[in-house]
C-alpha cells in the first residue's frame, strides 16, 4: 500500500515537526491580515533549503492548507478575511458571531475544512496515480499545448478583465525567459547583470507581489480591526447544526475538489461557488447574510477542498493551478526534483510523504484551532502599525537568505513596487507567478515541437490530446468576447462579491 | 489622462521594448527557433493586447472605471511612499552598515516616523527586533547576515 509508505515517511519526529510548523504557521498567516499564505511560504523557503526535500514540501504545504483555517477566524470574529479564501465567510460567519454563535462558526468551519480537506486528500490519492500514468504518453507539443489551455484557463477565470489577465500572463512568460537561453546558451535580457544569467528567482518576486506590495497598499488605505469582544464558547455544533451543514460539507468537498484542479479557480473561486449553490438549494436564499449556518460550512469546507485538488495538475502535469502551487513547483524544481508524470516513480517519497502528511496536518488543524481560538483572538489584537515593520523585516531577512546577497532584496522591493501598481490598476498577479514558474517548460516544449515538426505549428493539431487542448484554448479566447454569448464572467460569484 | 491609459502606455512601450531586445538576440525561424524567439512572441503579443487594452479605455461604458481615483487615502499615501523609499535605502545599505545597524536604524524610522509610536516602543521595539533575529537567524539558523563595516 503506497499510502503507508508515505505514512512511515511522515510519522518520523523530524517530518511531523516540519508538519506541524506548517500548520501553526499556516495557521498564524491566515489569521493574520495583510500576509497570505503565499508570502509565507515564500519566506520560509530559504529557510527550507537545507532539509531534505520531502520534510520542505510538508512544511510549505502545512502552511498552504493551514491558512484556509486560519482564514476563517478573522473573517468570523473581525469581519476582515484573514486571506482571499475566507472572504464569503465574513457574510454569515460574522453574523453568527454577532448574535452569539461565534464558537459554532469557528467549529463547524474548522470541522468543515477537516472534513472537507481530508475528502480531498482520499480523492488525490485515487486521482493522482491513473492520471500520472496518462501523462507519460505525453509529448512536447501535448505538454505546450496543455500549458496554453491552463494559461487560458486561468485568465478566463479571472475575476477582473481577461485581457488585463492574458496581458499578464504574458508578461510571466517573458521573465521566465530572462537569464542564459539553455538551448543556445545566450544571455537575455539579463542586462550584463550575474545574477540574472540563472534567471530571475521566483521567490523575491511572489514576496514582491504578495507580501511587500500587500503591505505598502495596507499602509495607504489602513487597517482596522474591531476584534470580537464576547467570550467565545460552545464551539461544538448542536443536532440541528449538524443537520444543516452536512449537506453543505459534502457538497463544498466535491466543489472545492474540482474547481481546485482547474488552473486559477483555487480555494477563492471554490468558495464563492460553494456560497452560491447553497444559497440556490436552500429553503431560505433571503436569510443569506444574516447568520446561516450553511453560508459558513459549505464555502470553508470548499476552499480546504480545492488544495486537494490543486496537487493533482501539480504533482502528476507540472502543472500549478494557484501561485502557491506554482511556489511548490518552484521548490521542488530548484531541490533537483523533476515533477511531472514521474515524480510518483522517481520520487515517491515525496509524492506519498505528502499525501500522507496531509492526513495528519488537517487532524492536527483541528486540534489545533479550536483549542487556540484564544491564542489567534489575542493575537489580532496586535496593531497593524506594529506588525507591518515586523513582516517587512522577515521579507527583507527571507530574500537576502536566498543567496546572502543584497540582489535579491533590491528585485524583491522592486517587484513589490510593481505590485503595488498592478493592484491599484487592477492587475491580476496569479497569471503572472503560474505563467513564471511554466515559462522554461513551455519554451522548451514549443521550441522541441517546432523542431520535430520542421517548423510547422500544424504539430499541434495533428495530435488528437495536443488538438483538443489547442481548440479548447482557442475557444474559451474567442467565445467570451463574443457579444451574443455572455460565457464569461462568474455572474454568481459577482453578484455575491 | 486617467490611471487605465498611463498603465496601457506604459505596457505598450514595454511590448515594444521586448520586441525591439529579443530581434537583437535572434528570432531565428520556425524550423529552428532562436533564443529571442519567444521573448519576441511574448513582447509582440503584449504591445497588441495592451495596445487594444488604451483603445478600449476610450469607450464610455468603462467610464466609472476610469474615473476612480489612485490614492484612496491621499493622506497616508506618503506613508507607503516613504516605506517603499526606506526599504529600497535599507536593502542597499545593509550591505555597508551591516545587519544590525541597518535594521535598528530601519525600525526606528518605521515607527518613529511612518506610524509614530510611543518613545520606548520605537526604542526597545527597533533594537530587540533586531537582535532577536540576528540571533534567530545569523546564530541559531547559522545563515549569514551582512555584516557590514562594523563587521556585525
Amino acid at each position: 500500500m503506497d499510502i503507508l509508505y508515505g505514512f512511515s515517511i511522515t510519522l518520523t519526529l523530524t517530518n511531523l515537526f516540519y508538519c506541524f510548523s506548517g500548520v501553526f504557521i499556516g495557521t498564524l498567516v491566515g489569521v493574520l491580515p495583510g500576509l497570505g499564505p503565499v508570502a509565507a511560504m515564500s519566506l520560509l523557503f530559504p529557510a527550507t533549503l537545507h532539509i531534505p526535500p520531502v520534510s520542505a514540501i510538508i512544511m510549505l504545504a502545512g502552511i498552504y492548507y493551514g491558512a484556509m483555517y486560519g482564514g476563517s477566524t478573522t473573517s468570523i470574529l473581525v469581519n476582515i478575511p484573514g486571506e482571499a479564501a475566507s472572504v464569503i465567510t465574513c457574510l454569515d460567519g460574522y453574523q453568527m458571531a454577532r448574535k452569539g454563535r461565534a464558537g459554532v462558526a469557528l467549529g463547524i468551519s474548522a470541522i468543515g475544512s477537516f472534513i472537507g480537506g481530508t475528502l480531498a486528500i482520499v480523492a488525490l490519492q485515487l486521482v493522482a496515480p491513473p492520471l500520472a500514468r496518462i501523462a507519460l504518453i505525453f509529448g512536447f507539443p501535448e505538454y505546450f499545448s496543455l500549458m496554453c489551455c491552463g494559461l487560458v484557463v486561468l485568465t478566463f477565470m479571472a475575476r477582473g478583465s481577461m485581457v488585463k489577465a492574458l496581458m499578464m500572463a504574458v508578461v510571466g512568460v517573458f521573465l521566465g525567459t530572462i537569464g542564459t537561453d539553455l538551448i543556445m546558451g545566450t544571455p537575455r535580457f539579463t542586462f550584463g547583470i550575474q545574477i540574472f544569467m540563472d534567471g530571475i528567482g521566483i521567490v523575491p518576486v511572489i514576496m514582491g507581489l504578495f507580501g511587500i506590495s500587500e503591505v505598502i497598499l495596507n499602509i495607504e488605505e489602513g487597517v482596522s480591526r474591531d476584534v470580537f469582544k464576547d467570550k467565545i464558547s460552545h464551539l461544538l455544533p448542536n443536532l440541528k447544526d449538524w443537520a444543516d451543514s452536512i449537506g453543505p460539507i459534502l457538497r463544498g468537498s466535491v466543489i472545492g475538489f474540482f474547481l481546485g484542479i482547474l488552473p486559477g479557480a483555487g480555494p477563492v473561486v471554490a468558495g464563492f461557488t460553494s456560497y452560491a449553490a447553497e444559497k440556490k438549494l436552500s429553503k431560505n436564499p433571503e436569510k443569506f447574510g444574516t447568520g446561516m449556518i450553511q453560508g459558513v460550512a459549505g464555502p470553508e469546507t470548499a476552499n480546504n477542498a480545492s488544495i486537494g485538488g490543486a496537487f493533482i495538475p501539480l504533482l502528476t502535469l507540472a502543472i500549478p493551478p494557484t501561485p502557491g502551487m506554482a511556489l511548490l513547483l518552484g521548490c521542488l524544481l530548484s531541490y533537483g526534483v523533476q515533477v511531472g508524470p514521474l515524480l510518483l516513480k522517481q520520487h515517491a517519497d515525496i509524492f506519498w510523504g505528502v499525501v500522507a502528511s496531509m492526513y495528519i496536518g488537517n487532524a492536527m488543524l483541528l486540534v489545533l484551532n479550536l483549542p487556540l481560538i484564544g491564542l489567534w483572538v489575542k493575537i489580532l489584537k496586535v496593531p497593524y502599525a506594529l506588525l507591518f515593520p515586523l513582516i517587512l523585516l522577515f521579507c527583507v531577512i527571507g530574500a537576502y537568505s536566498l543567496n546572502n546577497n543584497t540582489h535579491e532584496v533590491i528585485l524583491m522591493v522592486i517587484f513589490g513596487f510593481v505590485g503595488y501598481l498592478m493592484k491599484k490598476l487592477d492587475y491580476e498577479t496569479a497569471p503572472l507567478i503560474m505563467a513564471m514558474v511554466l515559462s522554461p517548460l513551455m519554451e522548451n516544449s514549443l521550441r522541441q515541437s517546432l523542431l520535430l515538426s520542421h517548423g510547422s505549428f500544424w504539430i499541434f493539431f495533428s495530435r488528437p490530446l495536443s488538438a483538443i487542448l489547442m481548440i479548447a484554448a482557442i475557444l474559451l479566447l474567442i467565445l467570451p468576447n463574443l457579444p451574443w454569448l455572455k460565457l464569461r464572467k462568474w455572474k454568481g460569484l459577482e453578484e455575491q462579491e | 489622462m486617467d490611471k487605465e491609459r498611463w498603465g496601457s502606455l506604459a505596457w505598450l512601450g514595454i511590448g515594444i521594448v521586448i520586441v525591439i531586445g529579443s530581434y537583437k538576440l535572434s528570432v531565428g525561424t520556425f524550423r529552428n527557433p532562436g533564443p529571442g524567439f519567444l521573448p519576441f512572441i511574448t513582447g509582440a503579443i503584449l504591445a497588441i493586447l495592451s495596445f487594444s487594452l488604451l483603445l478600449l479605455s476610450g469607450k464610455p461604458e468603462e467610464a466609472p472605471k476610469m474615473g476612480k481615483p489612485f490614492f484612496t487615502n491621499k493622506t497616508k499615501a506618503w506613508k507607503a511612499g516613504l516605506t517603499l523609499i526606506a526599504l529600497l535605502t535599507y536593502s542597499v545599505g545593509m550591505e555597508y552598515l551591516g545587519f544590525l545597524v541597518s535594521t535598528t536604524i530601519f525600525l526606528v524610522f518605521l515607527l518613529g516616523v511612518v506610524e509614530p509610536q510611543r518613545w520606548y516602543i520605537v526604542v526597545f521595539g527597533s533594537l530587540s527586533a533586531s537582535v532577536v533575529s540576528y540571533t534567530i537567524f545569523e546564530i541559531l539558523l547559522k545563515s549569514p547576515l551582512p555584516k557590514g563595516i562594523f563587521e556585525f
